[in-house]
């Protein structure tokens, strides 16, 4: 099929550091609203304006407070402030540390004593668990809820958001310039993201100006972004594929973000937002697709839907697009101005891609990783290809580690979006770059003669769940082999009938403790200890399918589980 | 409650009806992920007139655990 391009854009403006990105875009945008979203009940909005003077009002709190340089959490959903807590943070010297909302206790705390994290700003879904937590964080000075806030300030540590832009806005005015005056050093960790593990493999990507720069530039120019993009979020922002692509990209190129208030009401807000760009992952389109199907379905209209979409395909092979027309009721489930989905993390099938192309939105796969801030690879609107994952962003340089007689080797990339290293930890550094400076992805590919990328396999053991999250084996097998009724577990990610990723333990049981009990039963002990073991993990991390098995693993000379001899 | 949640995961879900058991676990059994779980939680929240908090959507593993949930919730 020969894709035509609908999308067309202005270049973007071109930063040379993410202090530019907010003055150029106020200077640019002025009073047009960024960011639309509902707290409390009511739509709120927030300008480009809005943006530049509550980031200095903060960071001049933070010049104050001696806050200016130190690291900063924040954890929660999409919000302004969560933005604002971000940018004021890159651009006052000091290192910002996102976290996923959903992280376990554990890790949180584990994190943030690792980070020397000095201050906590959450969201208000974060409430009861940053101030239950706040007694075990001593070294902690400040803790900030951003609104809407409900909680009494229950500790002199603790200082409502609103407060701190309060308090920054009067010293500003008053003449403070130690904020706006400060110098940005491009090379110096200005963010710290960690990705998830055990706590002893867990590795916090460090990330400069520089990277955060190089990558907004590259999604810009590479993704066709202009002012004219309305977007709605829904991926968590502590990701850094929401976060530079779907923010500080739409940022820069001056568009409109409606933030998604809850997971219910994703399509209700496609429909009232009326975006005509999305930034999402398998799971929102492979679900959208199948409900668009089964309410053509349910509706007896699936041969005429087909009809139509072969006749629309004739005609756009003419250079004529009429599929506004002919597919509107589809299109208005979305708003009717959706365009492009820009969807990365796991593969999607090419007959989902065809199909919605025939509707009239073009699926742009990419590829990133968070140690390259994250987008390495997309493809451009107009020129998409099937089974890739695109081209190389500008600036980026990528290549494949193999032999002649190869096919496929590890993707190798280079180029200024590409970490520091990992944080605390040179030997994991040392191990990820080439003598040439490229950093070795772990994932496996080839390219073709137009350098589009194609990724083929993984050399890590990472699980990509469709929703994007990425789930280390290591970790939930660490949990399991503290269980009595279980010898050795492997974990891995499994596929269903309906192409979704189950996470399965394989489990070879302890038959000294379950002698006597036939499989049946051995089974639903097994079943019964992983069950109670998921307790103590996050939803997405749940092992949701068991297999016994009961012959030991097959191990290498240093007994480690031989994993890519398991089926 | 257990026919109306029933008639919802067959009518608006395309879940097949002998699949659907009070023990049968929702994205286990009946294979519903995430975000249609929201979609059925939406379809609760407004035929039973109730509101039910993202931060409750992970509690409901079984059929039943959403049966129990909107008779203990919905006057």
């Amino acid at each position: 099929m020969r894709m035509i391009n609908n999308l067309k854009a202005d270049p973007p403006k071109i930063i040379n550091d993410l202090r530019h990105l907010i003055r150029s875009s106020m200077e640019a945008f002025g009073e047009k609203y960024i960011y639309t979203y509902k707290e409390q009940g009511e739509i709120k909005n927030y300008s480009y304006i809005d943006l530049w003077n509550n980031m200095n009002y903060l960071g001049t709190a933070f010049a104050k407070r001696g806050l200016m340089g130190k690291n900063i959490a924040v954890i929660g959903e999409l919000h302004p402030g969560w933005v604002n807590t971000y940018i004021t943070t890159v651009n006052g010297g000091g290192v910002i540390v996102p976290f996923d909302k959903d992280i376990d206790e554990e890790h949180l705390l584990d994190f943030m004593e690792l980070a020397e994290i000095s201050a906590v700003f959450y969201t208000e879904c974060c409430n009861n668990r940053i101030l239950a937590l706040a007694d075990k964080l001593p070294n902690v000075e400040l803790f900030v809820p951003i609104a809407p806030w409900s909680e009494k300030l229950t500790s002199d540590k603790m200082v409502a958001y609103d407060e701190l832009i309060a308090e920054g806005k009067e010293h500003l005015e008053v003449g403070c310039r130690d904020y706006i005056d400060f110098r940005l050093n491009m090379d110096q960790m200005c963010a710290l993201l960690f990705t998830s593990g055990t706590t002893g493999t867990s590795k916090g990507v460090m990330l400069s100006q520089s990277n955060l720069t190089a990558a907004v530039n590259a999604s810009c120019l590479s993704m066709s972004y202009d002012s004219k993009n309305t977007f709605v979020s829904v991926l968590p922002p502590h990701h850094s594929y929401e976060l530079t692509c779907g923010n500080l990209a739409m940022i820069n190129i001056g568009g409109w973000v409606f933030i998604n208030d809850s997971i219910k009401y994703v399509m209700r807000n496609f429909a009232y937002f009326k975006p005509n760009t999305l930034v999402l992952v398998p799971l929102f389109v492979e679900t959208m697709y199948k409900k668009i199907w089964d309410e053509i379905n349910k509706k007896g209209m699936t041969k005429k839907v087909k009809l139509g979409m072969k006749a629309s395909n004739a005609l756009l092979a003419l250079g004529i697009d009429r599929r506004k027309e002919i597919f509107s009721q589809i299109l208005d489930a979305f708003g009717g101005n959706l365009t492009s989905i820009v969807c990365g993390g796991a593969p999607l099938s090419p007959q989902l891609i065809k199909d919605f192309y025939s509707f009239g939105i073009t699926i742009l796969e990419g590829y990133g990783i968070t140690e390259c801030a994250p987008l390495v690879a997309v493809n451009s609107p107009g020129k998409v290809r099937f089974h890739s994952v695109g081209q190389p962003v500008h600036g980026c340089e990528v290549k494949i580690d193999k032999t002649d007689d190869e096919e496929t080797g590890e993707i190798l990339v280079k180029g200024g979006n590409v970490m520091m290293g990992y944080y605390k930890n040179p030997e994991a550094t040392a191990e990820v770059f080439t003598e040439d400076g490229f950093f070795r992805t772990g994932d496996i590919g080839y390219m073709d003669e137009d350098n589009y990328i194609y990724i083929t396999g993984r050399k890590k053991n990472v699980i990509i769940l469709s929703n994007g999250k990425n789930v280390f084996p290591e970790e939930i097998e660490e949990r399991l082999s503290g269980v009595d009724v279980i010898s050795e577990c492997v974990v891995i990610g499994r596929k269903n009938d309906n192409g979704d990723i189950v996470i399965t333990a394989i489990a070879v049981p302890n038959m000294e403790k379950l002698a006597g009990k036939n499989d049946e039963e051995v089974y639903e002990e097994v079943k019964k200890a992983i069950n109670e073991a998921n307790r103590h993990l996050p939803s997405f991390k749940q092992v949701h399918d068991i297999e016994i098995r009961y012959e030991e693993f097959e191990k290498t000379t240093s007994r480690k589980i031989k994993r890519y001899a398991i089926k | 409650m257990f026919e109306e949640i029933k008639k919802i995961l067959v009518d608006e879900m395309q879940v097949n009806e002998e699949d659907i058991t009070l023990e049968a676990e929702l994205a286990n059994d009946l294979r519903i992920n995430s975000l249609e779980l929201a979609d059925m939680v939406l379809m609760c929240e407004e035929r039973f007139g109730i509101e039910i908090k993202d931060d409750d959507l992970p509690k409901f593993i079984t059929v039943g655990d959403v049966v129990d949930y909107l008779t203990k919730n919905v006057k």
